[in-house]
């Protein structure tokens, strides 16, 4: 249960940011209600024909991955990078342990998925979308007690200009006009925009009482010609989207002391922004897709 | 992004953590994916709102078990 005090009304009115929407991959994240949730559910299936092999599928543990537990005194909470991946989802990852300190990781998983609940067999197939989804590796290449290098890879396929969600807007976000009684619409992407990719390191190490860590990441975008009155892939409404990367760092560090009962920590992080215009060597005809709406 | 934050353990399984956090936004678009990055101070006026600084100050008791 993760609720405003004094509120559980469970769909806010967007305010410009994620966490006024609630969405699959962030209903346990985000301030709700008072209804308990479950943000993971998984099994795994180890040593899989007597090999360092293992099979994972649920609701996947994706969410406070490291160095994110760092900041709450927690364990590691997820398998991913937490600066690149921080978000519930359903998914497989098929894990092999190259040795005692070393994990591979081959991971799927859905972030939208188009077909149940969507009401596709009433659209022309030209409309229907295709589901999204993301692929890639996560890989623990040393992880022991004092230090932990990481790397997650991966590219999201047919991402879509929004998911399946609850809402209230305050504007028409096409007019600009404002919306006098506060409905709560189904919002439903309308669009898939393409595909992006994101890799990123991570080494974190912990020496005596202090912890400490660096992140990098990357971002580049693979857009699709495609626009919808909120805009394409990193491009603006009606303009042909093009290529477009960037990166990040993430850098801290966190003190124990007072016989491990203080730890004090300070982090900080620089986006520089999306800037690097790549132009995407395909060139067909923009096409544009209806105004997402209520279903 | 900046953030300070410590934690302090007052009991067994009780924690008290005061944290701040300031964001500093240069452009419009942070953590979207739709809508190309504008400067802040860009015109037309962006459709949403958007800070270009934010604190939050939080007091966080941890109770685990």
């Amino acid at each position: 249960m993760y609720k405003t005090w004094g509120d559980s009304t469970a769909v806010q009115v967007f305010n410009g940011q994620a966490n006024s929407l609630n969405i699959d991959g962030n209903t346990a994240g985000v301030p709700n209600s008072d209804i308990l949730r479950v943000e993971r559910a998984y099994f795994t299936w180890n040593n899989i024909a007597g090999l360092p092999l293992y099979l994972s599928i649920g609701r996947r543990p994706s969410t406070g991955g490291p160095p994110m537990n760092l900041r709450k005194g927690q364990l590691r909470g997820g398998t991913p990078m937490g600066a690149l991946i921080d978000f519930q989802f359903d998914g497989i990852t098929v894990g092999y342990h190259l040795g005692e300190h070393s994990t591979l990781r081959l991971c799927y998983g859905r972030g939208y998925e188009s077909g149940f609940g969507n009401g596709h067999v009433l659209q022309q197939p030209a409309d229907r979308l295709k589901d999204a989804d993301f692929a890639g590796i996560n890989w623990d290449i040393w992880s022991d007690d004092t230090m932990l290098v990481q790397t997650t890879v991966a590219r999201a396929f047919h991402i879509t200009d929004g998911f399946n969600g609850l809402i209230v807007l305050p504007t028409n976000p096409l007019t600009g006009q404002p919306v006098n009684a506060p409905v709560v619409m189904r919002f439903t992407p309308s669009a898939n925009l393409g595909d992006m990719d994101i890799a990123g390191l991570l080494v974190q190490r912990k020496d005596g009482p202090f912890d400490w860590f660096v992140t990098l990441g990357y971002i580049k975008s693979h857009p699709e010609p495609v626009t919808t009155p909120f805009g394409g892939l990193f491009s603006d409404p009606f303009q042909r989207p093009t290529s477009h990367s960037g990166t990040m760092y993430y850098l801290g560090g966190r003190y124990t002391f007072d016989g491990n009962r203080t730890m004090g920590g300070l982090s900080t992080t620089t986006v520089p922004s999306i800037g690097s215009i790549l132009p995407r060597p395909k060139t067909t005809s923009l096409r544009r897709r209806p105004q997402p709406g209520a279903t | 992004m900046i953030e300070a934050y410590l934690m302090h353990q007052l009991a067994k399984k009780f924690f008290l953590r005061p944290g701040v956090v300031n964001y500093q936004y240069d452009y419009s678009g942070s953590s979207w994916h739709l809508g190309a990055p504008k400067k802040l101070d860009a015109k037309p006026i962006l459709g949403f709102p958007t800070y270009d600084d934010a604190t939050v100050v939080t007091v966080s008791m941890t109770a685990r078990f």
